[in-house]
C-alpha cells in the first residue's frame, strides 16, 4: 500500500467525502479541450489581504510550516546556511513563505575591569539609563507573494492561468499553467519559481481554498504573535496606520509601511508590511517598478524600428529593383 | 518548583501566562520565551503594545531579546547574583511595597539568635563539613516562636516596624548587601548600570498601581543553584508586592504541554500524588499515624536522615488536611481493601530509603543494579545530562521498553549509538511499543497555568499503536493477574490495587476510559459513589476516595467534566473562567487574596482582582478567590485555632502555617533559608562572593563516566550552555523525523562570538570540536554577534552555546550536546546543572571513527493528495479541477 | 563611571545578509532562447523581405518567393519547437490560446506567430507547388482548373501573413524588456533593435538565396537595403546599449566585453558595411558575418540577468 492509499483510507475513516472533482483529462482529445472550458464567474467579494507587522515577528516560522502543511508542499533539502536562522534562503515553488533574519549589531565594547564595590546609587544617571536605546537589532520578516493590486505576473501570463480572484488576491491556477516563466521574469519581488517536479509555476495562493470556507489563510492562523494580520483591506490598513503611529509615538521613528499605498511606479500591495529599516535591508526593492509601465513605449519603439527598416527596404527595392 | 513551593506554598506557576497582558513590566530571565513558548509569547507582545516594558536577561541575544525593550547579557549560571543585585537595590533604596511586605510576608518575623551567615565563606551557621549538610545547628533557621496560652501552638514573634536586627527584613538586607552593582557586574559580566536599570524598571512598575511579572523556565532550573535562583526571584516579587496580583507573579514556563500534569499526578519519586510528602523508611514514619503527625515538607535533608526530617507544621494552614488527603488517596488506590483497621493500606506503599531521582537511578543502572526501564515518550539518550553515561547505563539493563512514536535514540541505543559497542555485546532486550499520537487518544493536559483541558480522540490510532494510558492499564492488568494467587505480604499492594477503568463503550475490550481515571482523581464518596464537588468534601475517615486532591471539583458529577469546557467568554481581568478548569478550585491566580489590601479593598482600581464584599459577606471578584470564601479580612484566629481557621483574614499564603509569603524559608530548602550565589559545579571562575565555590549540598554523582573538571581548570576555560530552538522540539525525537521541520533547521550547530571565533581560527560554518572532561562533539559553528564575550573577574568569559536537541536518529542527525554535560543533583529539586558547565573549543573535526554515521532516515514521502487545486466554483476562467 | 553604550548603528542594506543579492528570480529560459530569437528573426525577416520584394519589385523577387516562403516556414518550425521545448509543460502549449491578452507580450506573440504560421503554411504549400521539381503536379492542377485558385490563395495568404509577421517580431524584444530582470528591464530599445535587425537578417538570407538562384538584380537591391539597414542597426544598437550598459558591465568581464565588441562591431557591422560599400564582389561574405554576429548579440542579451560566471 502506498502512502497515498494509506492516506485515502484515513480520509475514509474520518468521513471526509471523496474528491468530487472530475478526473484529470486523459487521452488525446480531453487535454486539448479542457483548458477552453469556462465556469461561472464567482461573485466579487470584499478584497482581503495581509498586513504583516514585522515589529512583533519572533521568527518562529510557524507561518512557513503551516503553509507547507496546508498546501502539502514538498520539503526542501536544505543545509546550514550560516545566514543567521534562515536556511530556506528564498521563496520558490516549494516555499511560499520564507522568514528572513537580519542581525545588526554594534561593536560591543567589553565592560571595563571591575571597580571597588560601591553602595552609592547616586553614581548612576537613571534617566539616561532608562532612555538609552537597546543595543543590537535582530529583524525578522515573513516574506511571501505581495498580491499586487496590479500584478506584473498577472499581466504577463499568456495562458490566463494567473488571475485576480474574487477576493482580489493573485492566484496561479495550477491546471492551466504551462510553465512559460513569463511571470517569473516579471515579478520584481522574486516570488515565483517553476517547480522542477511538474514544470509549473507556483506561489502563495492566499489559501484561496480556505477563503472559500470563510477561513483565514493558514499562515495568519498559525502566527502566534499576530504579526500576520489578515482581513478586509480597509480594516487592516487602518490597523497598520494605527500601529505605525503607536510605534512612532514611542520613539521608534524608523517604523513605516511598505506597499500599503500605490506609488507612481507600482500599485499597492495586498500583502503589505510594517518595516523597521530600509527595504533593501530586508531584500525588498527600494522602489518597485511595474515593468508594464513600459509596455506601450517599448512596442512603439519596436514598431519604429520595424517601420524604418521596412521603409528602407521598400525604398531600396523601388529604387534599384523597380 | 521547590523554590516556589517553599516561598509561597504551591510549587507551581502563580499566574496564568495570558495575565502578562496586565503586566506593566515583564522580566524574562532563565527563559527564552519567544523561542520555546512562541504561542504564549503573544501575551508579552500585547503587553508591550499597551506600554509594558519587556526585559530579557540572558547569556545570548535571542528571539526574545529581539522583541524585548531591554536586553542584558549575563554569564550562564550567574543569575542568582544578578537577582541578588536587584534585591539589594530594592531594600537599599526602600523601594519595597511596605504595606504588602509587612502584612503578607514574613519580613517582620524574628529569627533564631543562632541564625547566621558568613559572607566570607558563603555558608550559613551550622554547616557540618563532614556530612556536607547543615545539621550542626538544626534549629538555627527557625523562627522565634512565642508560646500561646494553654498549650496552643506558638505564634512567630514579629516586629512590624521591620527594625529588629534579627527580623527577616534586616537579615535580608544584610544578606544581600555584598551584591553591589559592581560586584554583580563582575560576576555576571554585565555592566553595573544593567543591574540598576533592570532593578529600577521593576521598582517603578510595582506597587499599588502597577505590577511586574517574572517569567522563567529551564534557564533557571537547570543549574546547581536552580531552586535558589527561583527563591531569589520570589524574594524580589514578594518585596515588590507582585505575588497574587494581576499582571504580577512568577510565571514558571513549563517545557511541555503536560509537565504540570505529569508532576501533579506524580512522576516525582519523592512525592505522593499532588505533592504529598513521600513516606520515608524511618521509625519516625513507621505508621500512618506517625506519618500524619510528623509530616515533612518535600525538602528533606540528605545524609544522615535519621533525625534530619523537618517537621512541617500540620496544625495550621491547609496542611492540616494532610490526613484527609492521604487517606482519600489510599482509598482511591486500594478501595475497599483499605480500612481503618489496616491503616488504609499505608504499609503497602513503598517507603523511600534513598535518593531515587532519575539521575541517581541512572547511576545505579550504570552499575548494573537496575533490571528494567520503561520510557514513555522520554529520550534520555539525548535529553539526559551526561548523555553518554545515560546511553551506557541503558545498555546495562536487562530490558528496556520504549513507548514512542519513532525509534528514538534511546530505543535504538543498543545498536545505533556511534560511540556504542558492538550490538552483539549488548545484553539489553529492547521493546519498542508504538504510541498513539495526541490526536489519537483522549485525556487531559495540565499546562503551565495549572489549567486542565480535555481533548477528545479525533481518529483511532493506526495499527498496533496505543495510548500511554492503554499500555499502563494493560501492564497493570497483567501484573494483577500474575500476582492474583500470591499470598505474600509484599504483593498485597498489587493485589489490592483498584484497577478497573474499562471503557464499556469501546469497540475493543481492554480500552481504558480516561474519564473513569478522571473520576478517581476528582474523588468520590466511597459509600455512594457520588463525585466530590470540591476538596472541602474530603474526609480522613475513609468515606472519600481521591486520587488527586488538587483536582477535586474538576468532575463534580458524571455529566460535567469541567476540563471539557470551551466557553470563550473572558472577564475584565482577562480570565476565561469557564474554559477548562484550573486547580485549585479554578483559581487562576494563586494567592490572589494578596490582590486586596489587609482591609479587603483592592490595592487600586487598576489592579483589582478579588476583594471583600461586605454586603454579601464573602470574597468576590474577577477570579475565584484562592482563600476561605467567607473569612472576613479582619478575622484574627483564636490562639488555639487549627487548620484553615488558624489563618488570618489578611494572610494570603494559606499553605504556610503563618499564612505568609516567605522571604526567609525556615524549612524546605536544604542548602539555605536565603539564596546565596555559588558558582556552577564546573566553572572557569572562582566564586567572588565567598570561599565556598559551589553549593555545598549539590550531590555529585560518582561514576567513571562522570568526571568533573575542577573550578578554574585552564583546560576548560569556556562556559558552555545548552538550549532549545523553536524549529525543533526538545530532544528532536518528534521534530527531526519531520521533513518540514528538518528543512528549517537541518543540522546541529554551536553559536560562538566573533571574538572567540577569531581566537580559535574559526570562520562561520567551520567545523569545531567542543570538549569537556566527559566527551567531545563536533558541530558546525555559527559565528554570530548575538554571542558576546563578557568580562568576568577581570578576564574574558566566552560562552559556547549549543543546541541540545540533536541525536543519531531521524532525518537530520547530529551530535548531542548533552554528552558533554555533567551529572549532578541540585539540592531540593534534583535537577541537572546542564545550563552552565566548563568546556573547550577548537577548530577541526573528530577522527573518522567518531563521525556520526549517515543513519539519517530518508524523508517519509508526503501524502500526495490533490489539494493544490482551487475549488471549482472558484475559478473565474477555468472550470474544472482535476485530481491525479 | 563607565560609558553608556553608543546608539546602535542604523541598519543599512550593506550590512544585511540579503544585501547585494539579486531579488528577482531568473525565468527558466535557457541559453537556447538566443537561438529562438535568432530563428524567429530569420523566419520573419526572410518572409517580410521576400513579401516586400514580391510586392514592390516582383520581377526580381517573385521567383525567389517559392523558396523563401518554405524556408521561412522551416525556420519558424524550428523556432516554435524551441519555444515549446522551453515551456515547463510542453504538452500544455496550447493553453496559450485560451486567452488573447495584449498586456502579455508572450500572449501577443503566441497569437501573431500562430496566425503567421498558419498563413505562411498555406503560402508555403503553394510555393512548394511552384518548384520545378513538382512541375508535374502543377500541370495536373492546372488541367483540373484549380491552379489559378491555388495561386490566388497563396498570394492572399502571403499578403495576409504580413501583419501577423510584423506582430511576430514586435513582441520578441518587448518580451524581454517588459520584465523585472537586471539589464532587460532597462533595455528600452531592445524591441526597436530586434525588429530592425530581423529585417537585416532577412536581407542577409535573401542575398544568399538570390545568389543561389541567380537573381542578380535582387542582389543589387538587397545590397542597397543592407547598407542602410546596417546604419540603422548601429544606431539602434547604440541606443540599446545606453540602457543596458551598467548591467552589461557588471555581468561581463573585460575579456568577454572585448570579445563582444570585436564580433559585433567589427564583424557584424563595420566589416560587412565596408564590403557592401565596394560593390557586389564577395557579396556572400557580409551575410555570413552578419548572421553569426546577430546570434552573439542575442546571446549577450539573453544571458544578461544571470550572475557572472564563477559566482
Amino acid at each position: 500500500m502506498s502512502i497515498k492509499d494509506v492516506a485515502r483510507k484515513q480520509l475514509e475513516v474520518i468521513g471526509l467525502p471523496p474528491a468530487t472533482a472530475p478526473e484529470r483529462p486523459h487521452g488525446l482529445i480531453e487535454p486539448i479541450l479542457y483548458p477552453f472550458r469556462r465556469g461561472e464567474m464567482p461573485e466579487v467579494q470584499p478584497p482581503v489581504g495581509f498586513f504583516t507587522d514585522t515589529s512583533v515577528c519572533i521568527g518562529c516560522k510557524a507561518c512557513q510550516v503551516a503553509c507547507k502543511e496546508w498546501n502539502l508542499l514538498q520539503a526542501a533539502e536544505t543545509g546550514l546556511s550560516g545566514k543567521s536562522y534562515d536556511n530556506t534562503l528564498a521563496l520558490s515553488a516549494e516555499e511560499w513563505r520564507h522568514v528572513k533574519f537580519i542581525e545588526l549589531f554594534d561593536e560591543m565594547p567589553l565592560p571595563p575591569p571591575p571597580l571597588k564595590p560601591t553602595a552609592n546609587f547616586d553614581d548612576f544617571d537613571i534617566k539616561k539609563l532608562l532612555d538609552e536605546p537597546k543595543v543590537g537589532h535582530w529583524l525578522m520578516m515573513s516574506d511571501s507573494c505581495k498580491h499586487c493590486v496590479s500584478a506584473p505576473c498577472q499581466l504577463a501570463c499568456p495562458t490566463g492561468a494567473i488571475v485576480h480572484t474574487e477576493f482580489a488576491n493573485v492566484l496561479i491556477q495550477p491546471d492551466i499553467c504551462n510553465g512559460c516563466s513569463s511571470c517569473i521574469a516579471s515579478c520584481p519581488f522574486g516570488v515565483i519559481t517553476r517547480s522542477a517536479a511538474d514544470g509549473h509555476s507556483y506561489k502563495c495562493t492566499m489559501c484561496y481554498d480556505r477563503l472559500h470556507d470563510g477561513l483565514e489563510p493558514a499562515c495568519a492562523r498559525a502566527c502566534p504573535t499576530w504579526a500576520i494580520n489578515f482581513g478586509p483591506i480597509d480594516a487592516i490598513k487602518q490597523q497598520a496606520e494605527a500601529r505605525v503611529k503607536q510605534l512612532q509615538d514611542r520613539g521608534v521613528s524608523q517604523a513605516y509601511l511598505y506597499g500599503d499605498a500605490a506609488t507612481d511606479q507600482y500599485s499597492a500591495l495586498h500583502n503589505f508590511y510594517l518595516l523597521l529599516a530600509e527595504p533593501g535591508v530586508y531584500g525588498l526593492p527600494d522602489q518597485a517598478a511595474n515593468p508594464h509601465n513600459h509596455l506601450a513605449g517599448d512596442y512603439l519603439r519596436a514598431a519604429l524600428g520595424l517601420l524604418l527598416a521596412l521603409a528602407v527596404l521598400v525604398a531600396a527595392f523601388a529604387l534599384v529593383g523597380g | 518548583m521547590s523554590g516556589l513551593g517553599t516561598s509561597f506554598g504551591f510549587g507551581a506557576c502563580t499566574n496564568f501566562p495570558r495575565d502578562l497582558v496586565n503586566s506593566d513590566c515583564i522580566l524574562v530571565m532563565g527563559s527564552n520565551m519567544a523561542e520555546s513558548h512562541p504561542v504564549g509569547f503573544l501575551w508579552p507582545t500585547l503587553a508591550q503594545q499597551s506600554g509594558a516594558t519587556l526585559i530579557h536577561v540572558d547569556p545570548r541575544y535571542t528571539r526574545t531579546s529581539a522583541a524585548a525593550d531591554v536586553h542584558v547579557t549575563i554569564r550562564p549560571g550567574a543569575d542568582l547574583a544578578f537577582l541578588g543585585g536587584i534585591v539589594r537595590y530594592i531594600v537599599a533604596n526602600n523601594r519595597h511595597f511596605e504595606e504588602y511586605v509587612v502584612h503578607y510576608t514574613n519580613a517582620a518575623t524574628i529569627l533564631s539568635p543562632e541564625y547566621g551567615m558568613d559572607p566570607a565563606t558563603g555558608l550559613f551557621a551550622g554547616f557540618n563539613p563532614a556530612t556536607s549538610t547543615y545539621d550542626l545547628l538544626p534549629e538555627s533557621w527557625d523562627y522565634v516562636m512565642e508560646p500561646g496560652p494553654d498549650g496552643a501552638p506558638a505564634q512567630p514573634k514579629t516586629d512590624p516596624t521591620l527594625q529588629d536586627p534579627q527580623c527577616v527584613f534586616q537579615v535580608l538586607k544584610r544578606h544581600f548587601d555584598p551584591y553591589t552593582p559592581e560586584t554583580v557586574a563582575n560576576i555576571c559580566g554585565c555592566r553595573p548600570e544593567d543591574v540598576v536599570k533592570v532593578a529600577e524598571l521593576l521598582c517603578r512598575n510595582s506597587g499599588r498601581e502597577r505590577t511586574s511579572a517574572i517569567a522563567y523556565s529551564l534557564g533557571w532550573t537547570q543549574h546547581g543553584t536552580g531552586p535558589q535562583i527561583i527563591r531569589t526571584a520570589a524574594i524580589v516579587q514578594l518585596l515588590l508586592g507582585n505575588i497574587g496580583r494581576p499582571g504580577g507573579g512568577i510565571i514558571a514556563l513549563r517545557g511541555h504541554a503536560n509537565v504540570q500534569g505529569a508532576t501533579d499526578i506524580p512522576t516525582l519519586f519523592n512525592t505522593l500524588p499532588n505533592y504529598l510528602p513521600m513516606p520515608h523508611a524511618l521509625p519516625a514514619q513507621a505508621t500512618l499515624a506517625d506519618y500524619l503527625a510528623n509530616g515533612h515538607s518535600s525538602g528533606a535533608r540528605r545524609g544522615n536522615v535519621d533525625d534530619g526530617l523537618w517537621k512541617m507544621d500540620v496544625t495550621r494552614g491547609s496542611w492540616t488536611n494532610l490526613p484527609k488527603y492521604t487517606i482519600s488517596l489510599l482509598k482511591a488506590w486500594y478501595g475497599d481493601a483499605a480500612t481503618a483497621g489496616n491503616e488504609f493500606g499505608y504499609q503497602w506503599i513503598p517507603k523511600l530509603d534513598e535518593d531515587l531521582s532519575e539521575m541517581s537511578y541512572f547511576i545505579k543502572m550504570h552499575r548494573g543494579q537496575v533490571k528494567g526501564l520503561f520510557l514513555f515518550g522520554q529520550n534520555p539518550a539525548v535529553g539526559g545530562p551526561n548523555a553518554r553515561l545515560q546511553r551506557d547505563a541503558m545498555r546495562k539493563l536487562q530490558w528496556l521498553v520504549a513507548v514512542d512514536l519513532f525509534e528514538t535514540e534511546s530505543a535504538s541505543v543498543w545498536y545505533a549509538d556511534p560511540e556504542g559497542p558492538d550490538p552483539k555485546t549488548v545484553p539489553t532486550e529492547v521493546f519498542l511499543l508504538p504510541a498513539a499520537a495526541i490526536t489519537e487518544k483522549e485525556g487531559s493536559l495540565t499546562n503551565t497555568e495549572r489549567l486542565v483541558q480535555w481533548h477528545d480522540r479525533a481518529v483511532d490510532p493506526p495499527g498496533d499503536c496505543h495510548s500511554d494510558l492503554w499500555y499502563v492499564y494493560q501492564v497493570g492488568k497483567r501484573l494483577k493477574q500474575l500476582y492474583a494467587g500470591s499470598g505474600l505480604a509484599r504483593d498485597a499492594a498489587i493485589r489490592n490495587l483498584t484497577w478497573d477503568y474499562d471503557d464499556e463503550a469501546a469497540a475493543q475490550p481492554g480500552e481504558p476510559d480516561a474519564e473513569k481515571v478522571l473520576r478517581e482523581l476528582n474523588g468520590y464518596h466511597t459509600a455512594t459513589g457520588k463525585h466530590l464537588k470540591s476538596a472541602g468534601e474530603l474526609a480522613g475517615d475513609g468515606s472519600t476516595a481521591c486520587g488527586s486532591r488538587l483536582y477535586a471539583g474538576i468532575f463534580p458529577d458524571p455529566e460535567h467534566n469541567l476540563a471539557r469546557r470551551l466557553d470563550g467568554a473572558v472577564n475584565p481581568a482577562g480570565i476565561f473562567a469557564d474554559w477548562g478548569w484550573a486547580w485549585p478550585g479554578n483559581s487562576r491566580v494563586l494567592y490572589n487574596r494578596a490582590s486586596a489590601d489587609p482591609q479587603g479593598r483592592p490595592w487600586s482600581e487598576r489592579k483589582k482582582l478579588v476583594w471583600w464584599d461586605e454586603a454579601q459577606g464573602r470574597w468576590t471578584g474577577d477570579d475565584v478567590p484562592q482563600f476561605e470564601t467567607t473569612t472576613p479580612p479582619t478575622y484574627q484566629p483564636a490562639p488555639d485555632a487549627t487548620g484553615m481557621a488558624a489563618i488570618a483574614g489578611d494572610a494570603p499564603f494559606g499553605a504556610h502555617f503563618d499564612g505568609r509569603g516567605w522571604l526567609f524559608t525556615p524549612f524546605g530548602m536544604a542548602d539555605g533559608p536565603l539564596p546565596v550565589h555559588y558558582e556552577p559545579l564546573e566553572s572557569p571562575f572562582m566564586n567572588a562572593l565567598g570561599s565556598q565555590q559551589s553549593s555545598p549540598l549539590t550531590v555529585i554523582l560518582q561514576d567513571p563516566l562522570n568526571p568533573l573538571s575542577p573550578p578554574g581548570d585552564p583546560d576548560y576555560p569556556l562556559v558552555a550552555t545548552t538550549y532549545r530552538i523553536t524549529e525543533h522540539y526538545l530532544s528532536g525525537a518528534m521534530s527531526r523525523f519531520n521533513s518540514w521541520l528538518v528543512e528549517l533547521q537541518p543540522a546541529m550547530f554551536v553559536e560562538i562570538s566573533p571574538a572567540l571565533a577569531a581566537a580559535r581560527g574559526v570562520k562561520n560554518l567551520d567545523w569545531v570540536v567542543v570538549s569537556t572532561l566527559r566527551d567531545e562533539i563536533e558541530a558546525r559553528a555559527l559565528v554570530t554577534e548575538r554571542m558576546q564575550p563578557l568580562t568576568v573577574e577581570g578576564r574574558p568569559a566566552h560562552v559556547v552555546g549549543m543546541l541540545w536537541g540533536f541525536g543519531y536518529r531521524g532525518e537530520a542527525v547530529g551530535e548531542s550536546a548533552n554528552v558533554l554535560s555533567p551529572m549532578s543533583l541540585s539540592p531540593d529539586a534534583d535537577i541537572q546543572g546542564t545550563k552552565s558547565f566548563a568546556c573547550q573549543l577548537r577548530a577541526g573535526r573528530l577522527g573518522d571513527e567518531r563521525h556520526v554515521p549517515a543513519l539519517p532516515m530518508a524523508p517519509l514521502p508526503l501524502i500526495d493528495l490533490p489539494v493544490r487545486q482551487t475549488p471549482w466554483a472558484g475559478q473565474p476562467e477555468g472550470s474544472e479541477q482535476h485530481v491525479d | 563611571m563607565q560609558s553608556v553604550h553608543q546608539a546602535t548603528r542604523k541598519p543599512t542594506p550593506a550590512s544585511s545578509p540579503y544585501a547585494g543579492q539579486t531579488i528577482t528570480k531568473l525565468p527558466n529560459w535557457s541559453g537556447l532562447t538566443a537561438w529562438d530569437i535568432w530563428f524567429n528573426n530569420l523566419s520573419i525577416g526572410v518572409f517580410l523581405v521576400a513579401a516586400a520584394g514580391a510586392l514592390v519589385a516582383p520581377a526580381h523577387f517573385a521567383p525567389l518567393t517559392k523558396y523563401a516562403y518554405p524556408l521561412a516556414l522551416l525556420l519558424l518550425v524550428v523556432d516554435l519547437a524551441l519555444l515549446v521545448g522551453d515551456l515547463g509543460d510542453p504538452a500544455r502549449f496550447h493553453h496559450m490560446l485560451r486567452v488573447f491578452k495584449p498586456s502579455s507580450p508572450m500572449s501577443f506573440g503566441t497569437w501573431t506567430l500562430s496566425a503567421y504560421g498558419l498563413l505562411l503554411g498555406i503560402a508555403s504549400v503553394v510555393a512548394v507547388l511552384k518548384w520545378p521539381l513538382l512541375a508535374g503536379v502543377q500541370a495536373f492542377l492546372a488541367s483540373a482548373g484549380l491552379w489559378g485558385l491555388i495561386e490566388v490563395l497563396g498570394a492572399a495568404a502571403a499578403v495576409l501573413a504580413i501583419l501577423p509577421a510584423m506582430g511576430g517580431i514586435l513582441y520578441k524584444g518587448v518580451l524581454f524588456s517588459v520584465t523585472s530582470q537586471a539589464g532587460w528591464k532597462d533595455a528600452r530599445w531592445l524591441g526597436g533593435y530586434v525588429t530592425n535587425s530581423a529585417v537585416l537578417l532577412g536581407c542577409s538570407v535573401m542575398v544568399l538565396l538570390a545568389l543561389v538562384f541567380g537573381q542578380s538584380a535582387a542582389v543589387a537591391a538587397l545590397r542597397v537595403a543592407m547598407l542602410a539597414l546596417l546604419v540603422l542597426d548601429a544606431i539602434l544598437l547604440l541606443l540599446l546599449y545606453r540602457g543596458v550598459a551598467p548591467a552589461y558591465r557588471a555581468r561581463y568581464d573585460d575579456n568577454q566585453r572585448m570579445f563582444f565588441w570585436i564580433i559585433v562591431l567589427a564583424g557584424g557591422l563595420i566589416a560587412p558595411f565596408l564590403l557592401l560599400l565596394q560593390g557586389t564582389l564577395l557579396i556572400a561574405v557580409p551575410p555570413l558575418l552578419i548572421l553569426p554576429a546577430a546570434l552573439v548579440v542575442r546571446y549577450a542579451l539573453v544571458l544578461l540577468p544571470r550572475p557572472p560566471s564563477g559566482k
